[in-house]
Order: C-alpha cells, then sequence, then structure tokens
C-alpha cells in the first residue's frame, strides 16, 4: 500500500500554497457571501439578465434622466 | 501667505491673470515639498525638471497671448499608479519598484490636456490594497493633522500631501474607499466617481469591477475641476460610460441646498459607531438643515451583505491580476498585500459570477428603495476615531483584519452600488482630527452632489482649516 500523501497546509492554487491562516479566512469570507446570497437572491438565477454592470448603468442613468 | 495656501481654483486664475507665473508656483511647490515631507513621507519622487520646464511652456503661451487651459500652470501631485509612457510608476510596490510603462494614462493625458503640470508621485499601499496608508516598501505615510496617526488609504500620499499644501490637489482610485478615506482622515474633499465616470486606461487595476478614479483636494470647486478634466468616454477604455459628462464645474459655482431631501442613513452606518464621530454627523446634518435641506429617513437595508459580495467580487479579481508574482516572488509582497489577496482564492467560479449577476438587481433594488424618497443619501465616511499608525500596523493576523473591516466599513458598499459618493468634513475637529460625512446620489447625479456640498462647504467653511505641520 502507498503511504498516504503529505497534508498540505492548504489549498494549492496554480503553484501555490496557501498560508493556513489565510485558507480560515478565506473560508470565513466565502461563507458569509454565500448566506448573504442565498439573502438575497431570487429563487432562481435562472432568469437573471446576463448584463454587465455598464448596461445596467445606462439603464438606470436614463430612468434618473426622466 | 503662501501661495500653496491657494485653492486649486485660485492658483489656476493667478497663473491666467498674470499675478504670478507658473514657474513661481511650481518652485514654491518644490520648496513646500522639501520642507513639509521628511516628516509625512507623502511624496516618493519629484519630478522637478519637467514640470518646471511645462511651467515655462505656459508662462511662454499665456505671453503670447494663447488660450490657456483651465488648470494651466497649476503643479500637482499623483499617486503613484498612472502610468506615464517612459516615467517610473511603482504602485507603491517592490515588484514595480523599477516599471516603466510604454503608454499614459489618459486621466494624466486629460490633466495635461488642461494645462496642469505632473510634479511627481505619492506614496500608496501596495498595490492600492489597504486602508491606512501603512507601506513596508516605501515607509508608512502620516497625517499631516498628527505624524502619529495614519492617513488612511489606500490614496494615503494623496490625502497626506493635498493636506499638507505640497499639492493643490491630487488623483487617487477608489475600490473600496481608498479614495474618501484618506479625503476623510485627512480633512479633504474626495470624490469616488460613478462607476465607469471616469477611464482607467492607464491606471493601474486591482478590481476592474469596482476601481475608479478621482480627485481629492480642499475645496468642492476644485474637486469639480479636476472630475470636469479627467471625466468623460474613453475609446481605450471600453468600460468608460458615453455618457457626456454634466458641467460640474457649474454646479460647484452654484450652490444651492434648499429644498434638496437629504436622506439619514442610520442603522448599518451608526453600528460599531464611536459617540464623537455620530455627533459631528449630526453637526453636519444640523449644518445641511440650516441652509434649507429637507432631512428624511431612509432605509438603506443591509449593507453587511452588500459587503460580503463586495469581497466576492475584489478577492478574486485581485488574486487573479496577483496569481504569477504571487507564485513566483511571495517575498516581495508585504504581509498585508499578501493576506488579503490569498483570500480570493478560495471563492469558486460559482460565487463570483453569482456576485456578478445579482449586482444589477442590488443596485437597482438600493436605488429605488433610497432615492425614491430622497436625492441624496448622507452617512459618515468612516464612524471611529482615527486611529495611531502604531496601533493599526498589527501585521496580516485578526488584528488587522478588524482595522481593515472598521476603517472601511462605511465606503466599502457604494463601490459594490457602483454609486459616487464624495467625502466631506464636518463641521468640526476629534482630537484634532478631522471628521467627514459622504454625499451619495444616484449614478451620474455627481453634478447634484457638488451642488449640495458648495453650499455646505460655504456655511461650515471647514476649507479655511489648516492642519498643525
Amino acid at each position: 500500500m502507498a503511504d498516504a500523501a503529505p497534508e498540505l497546509p492548504g489549498p494549492e492554487f496554480p503553484g501555490y500554497t496557501l498560508d493556513p491562516a489565510a485558507d480560515e479566512r478565506a473560508k470565513k469570507a466565502q461563507a458569509a457571501f454565500r448566506q448573504s446570497f442565498a439573502d438575497l437572491a431570487p429563487d432562481t438565477m435562472f432568469d437573471t439578465e446576463p448584463q454587465g454592470i455598464e448596461t445596467a448603468l445606462n439603464r438606470l442613468a436614463g430612468d434618473a434622466s426622466k | 501667505m503662501s501661495l500653496m495656501d491657494l485653492s486649486l481654483a485660485d492658483a489656476a486664475d493667478g497663473v491666467a491673470s498674470g499675478a504670478f507665473t507658473a514657474r513661481e508656483l511650481t518652485e514654491t511647490a518644490l520648496a513646500q515639498i522639501e520642507a513639509r515631507n521628511p516628516a509625512l513621507n507623502a511624496v516618493l519622487r519629484v519630478e522637478a525638471d519637467g514640470a518646471l520646464n511645462g511651467a515655462d511652456a505656459i508662462d511662454s503661451a499665456r505671453a503670447s497671448g494663447a488660450a490657456l487651459g483651465p488648470l494651466a500652470g497649476v503643479p500637482l501631485l499623483h499617486k503613484d499608479m498612472f502610468y506615464r509612457k517612459g516615467g517610473l510608476t511603482t504602485c507603491g510596490s517592490k515588484i514595480r519598484k523599477s516599471f516603466r510603462p510604454d503608454y499614459t494614462a489618459t486621466v494624466l493625458e486629460r490633466l495635461a490636456g488642461a494645462g496642469a503640470l505632473y510634479l511627481g508621485g505619492l506614496n500608496m499601499a501596495e498595490f492600492a490594497f489597504g486602508p491606512t496608508g501603512h507601506n513596508d516598501h516605501y515607509g508608512h505615510c502620516r497625517n499631516p493633522w498628527n505624524t502619529d496617526h495614519v492617513t488612511g488609504g489606500s490614496s494615503s500620499g494623496s490625502g497626506s500631501a493635498t493636506a499638507a499644501r505640497m499639492t493643490f490637489g491630487a488623483l487617487g482610485s477608489d475600490t473600496g474607499g481608498s479614495i474618501r478615506l484618506p479625503a476623510a482622515l485627512c480633512g479633504l474633499v474626495g470624490l469616488k466617481p460613478t462607476q465607469t465616470r471616469v477611464s482607467r486606461y492607464g491606471a493601474m487595476g486591482l478590481s476592474f469591477s469596482l476601481d475608479t478614479v478621482g480627485p481629492l483636494t480642499r475645496t468642492v470647486l476644485d474637486n469639480a475641476l479636476m472630475l470636469q478634466a479627467i471625466a468623460g468616454a474613453d475609446e481605450n477604455d471600453p468600460t468608460a460610460s458615453r455618457r457626456a459628462p454634466d458641467d460640474y464645474v457649474a454646479a460647484a459655482r452654484a450652490p444651492d441646498a434648499k429644498g434638496i431631501r437629504i436622506g439619514v442613513a442610520r442603522g448599518y452606518f451608526e453600528d460599531h459607531g464611536d459617540e464623537a464621530s455620530i455627533a459631528e454627523r449630526d453637526a453636519a446634518l444640523a449644518a445641511f438643515k440650516g441652509i434649507g435641506a429637507e432631512l428624511v429617513e431612509v432605509d438603506v437595508g443591509d449593507m453587511a451583505k452588500i459587503n460580503t459580495f463586495a469581497a466576492a467580487v475584489m478577492g478574486p479579481e485581485a488574486a487573479t491580476l496577483h496569481a504569477g508574482w504571487l507564485r513566483d516572488h511571495p517575498e516581495d509582497y508585504g504581509q498585508q498585500m499578501r493576506a488579503r489577496c490569498e483570500i480570493g482564492f478560495q471563492f469558486t467560479g460559482v460565487d463570483y459570477l453569482s456576485a456578478l449577476q445579482l449586482r444589477p438587481k442590488i443596485v437597482s433594488d438600493f436605488c429605488e428603495r433610497v432615492f425614491r424618497k430622497c436625492d441624496v443619501l448622507l452617512a459618515p465616511s468612516f464612524n471611529i476615531q482615527t486611529p495611531r499608525i502604531d496601533e493599526s500596523d498589527v501585521g496580516s493576523g485578526q488584528g488587522f483584519e478588524r482595522v481593515v473591516a472598521s476603517l472601511s466599513r462605511c465606503t466599502r458598499p457604494l463601490n459594490f452600488l457602483t454609486l459616487p459618493g464624495l467625502a466631506l468634513p464636518t463641521p468640526g475637529l476629534i482630537g484634532g482630527m478631522p471628521a467627514s460625512i459622504q454625499l451619495s446620489a444616484p449614478p451620474f447625479a455627481e453634478a447634484a452632489i457638488y451642488k449640495l456640498a458648495a453650499a455646505y462647504e460655504a456655511e461650515v467653511q471647514y476649507h479655511k482649516r489648516t492642519p498643525l505641520i
């Protein structure tokens, strides 16, 4: 049986190993975002418009100028 | 009184009228930098020869009767992240300490087109990723109101140098508060424009969905003059809005608060707030009421949730830009910069795109909820007392996170919401240090903000206060 792979201090991203403390902070930030998203998103994202923010701003600016 | 005590507008008028020459103005700025910068560490690099040659060209043009631009002969220092062809642009970093771009930022081209002179580069947080003004590579920047205290960041040198009268104004960039915070902590007027209002071509990127470029100045009119010069469409930046800029200078020259509905943002913006900061916010509200504005209560919703969206966008975008250098030269990053970048690696592609996909709806819902009830929203720019440099130099651990979160608490939401935000000093000081409010409005309503802010400035006269240094 092969030896178990050594445990890495954190996840890797293209050749870069995260500091474990950063990994923990990142998980907290990610969890906070996912909770906010669950609170604010509609039941499905399927019908949301795939528009860039520039388009949305132009639309808002048009509304504001009425 | 030194020529450096003049406002940017008065300095430009003085050159145009012949009251003094652009060379005299530039030499005075150079002397001021020599005298004051050692205590502040705000200026990284002075380019005296280029500025003096430019000043002589302006003086010759005036002598020959040629038309001058609105900023003709005014020397300006800028955050060291705006590219100039062949010129050093360090981005406050070790990695780019010798970087010489091969093209020039649109904002610098436009300021030069208006006649302004480039005098040099200013200190900043490494790669614009930090709200305090600390810099491990070039030394911490200091606040001219009290050099033991932070300037705010990331446009730390822009705040310190403008407040200390080493420049008449400065460009900064704002991804989570980096213009408004140093403006607020150094007693200045600082504008984060609407997302897409100002071209970012040739401006170092941090988070391309949230980055904005704008001016820090001592008066509202000065701010409007700089925005007027830099705003507008740019064929080199396809994300810059094609909407024509309003006449910001005319708005700033016609102050009026009568009948303007100011929304008072409580809840999130008051939570964890220092009593003295909230009292200064209230003093500003009283000043607005005194000049004819109407105060209305508004529900801004849960801004803490908006901040988590900003993190899900800023983290991955910053990590994307820095991944290669982080892998190859991690030792060349400061501790805080590296710690903040690393957070971005953890978000998934679905997290990142979910945040962006929902952004237009969040912005639209916010505008509908808030700006149906008021014309301008008022909140503190920051709601704690200005930290000392030593108490906020806390490495990359949890203490650092707390400093980042508490300093940028009131500014970050506007970046995700895309909205313009103008930091303005409050009527009084707290322990000798400036406090600040920020005015926000619907997208592209910078002129409305300037008009109201100019009326407040005329009433409060904060621009007549000067730091002790």
